[in-house]
């Protein structure tokens, strides 16, 4: 039986969003989107520190955006998105859960 | 949901910029967030809120990093600490011979100090923010008297100095009262270094022989012998103070 894995809310929260269609996110565009999924407001503090945690065990990586946007002021911006280690991650987490829920539906119905 | 960018409005504070930047991590990371805030920054509406939010989004930041600096710094030196107790409990006589070695040389000069202050009393300055020392090293015996003769004219005529003395180091042979010479450090100083001490004179001044005939400022030579047993015996305090009278234009 393979080993459980369990993810933080807020990660995985942060993985998924990140996995959302579309181009690779910007911090501000991610907050974005996951102030729309979770229709609740994002802490930037938060975020940033979830995406640095993720980023230390390669669940995520970053490329410096080449688009020059004036209102920066010249510095760059990152663009994130989930390595395959962290879908994987997320494949076993999703796993994990399943077995914890099963048998349960009549119980929580 | 942050609103859409809101075209020609000015830049945020650059005081808090700057603050972020210098906060923040090196590299691109740290860089990026705070062009994160700028580009949010433009995206809302203009007014008094939107600069208490940059207020308040950007101490968030500075307070975090400032932090971890901090702890990060302190971590160090409980480090630095730790390996330094190690090292010193693994070499125990090498910790001693340091410990030795800064006792010496704090004990060293405070018993000089309380055998000095001890002979000469305690000198207690009235204005010690107002005592100002000019000077030039001279190493000829004979011209180290000369050139205050240079000195002397242009520091009477300063307005800005109450009191002038002026003062020389220099050896004294005396003749010791048991058949040996005894060689003195002394200080030659005119009564005007003990006037700038708020002093009328010093103990061997006061004590000392005077020359009725010598004229103008006199020398007193005092000090401390170097010769081991002299040093606290008192002994040539005042009596062999010696006055000398040092005729010359220069001294009025």
């Amino acid at each position: 039986m393979p080993t459980p894995v369990f993810l933080g809310e807020f990660e995985q929260f942060v993985l998924l969003s990140l996995l959302r269609p579309g181009e690779a996110a910007a911090v501000l565009d991610l907050r974005d989107r996951m102030e729309e999924l979770a229709d609740r407001s994002i802490s930037r503090g938060a975020l940033y520190r979830t995406l640095d945690r993720l980023e230390g065990k390669g669940w995520v990586a970053w490329e410096v955006d080449e688009e020059d946007v004036p209102e920066r002021g010249g510095r760059p911006r990152r663009r994130f998105h989930v390595t395959g280690e962290g879908i994987a991650v997320l494949r076993a987490s999703r796993d994990t859960l399943r077995e914890l829920w099963a048998g349960l539906e009549g119980v929580l119905r | 949901m942050i609103p859409r960018p809101t075209s020609g409005s000015p830049d945020p504070p650059g005081l808090l910029v700057r603050l972020l930047e210098r906060t923040l991590p090196r590299g691109v990371a740290g860089v990026s967030m705070v062009g994160d805030l700028l580009e949010e920054w433009h995206r809302r509406e203009p007014g008094p809120r939107r600069a208490l939010w940059f207020l308040v989004a950007s101490s968030g930041p500075v307070a975090r990093y400032t932090a971890v600096r901090v702890a990060a710094r302190m971590r160090g030196l409980a480090r630095a600490g730790a390996d330094a107790l190690r090292r010193s409990l693994r070499n125990p006589g090498q910790t001693g011979l340091t410990v030795l070695a800064l006792g010496l040389g704090i004990a060293a000069p405070a018993t000089m100090f309380s055998v000095v202050s001890g002979l000469i009393g305690e000198v207690e300055l009235e204005d010690p923010d107002r005592v100002v020392h000019v000077g030039r090293r001279f190493t000829s015996r004979v011209i180290g008297i000369a050139p205050f003769h240079w000195l002397w004219p242009g520091l009477r005529d300063v307005e800005t100095l109450d009191v002038v003395g002026l003062y020389s180091r220099d050896q004294v042979d005396l003749g010791g009262g048991e058949g040996y010479a005894q060689r003195l450090e002394v200080a030659l100083v005119t009564p005007g270094v003990f006037q700038a001490f708020g002093t009328d004179a010093a103990p061997a001044a006061r004590s000392g022989p005077r020359t009725p005939e010598a004229k103008g400022p006199r020398w007193c030579s005092h000090g401390s012998s170097g010769a081991a047993g002299s040093v606290g015996t008192g002994r040539f305090w005042g009596a062999r103070c010696v006055w000398t009278g040092l005729p010359g234009p220069w001294w009025g």
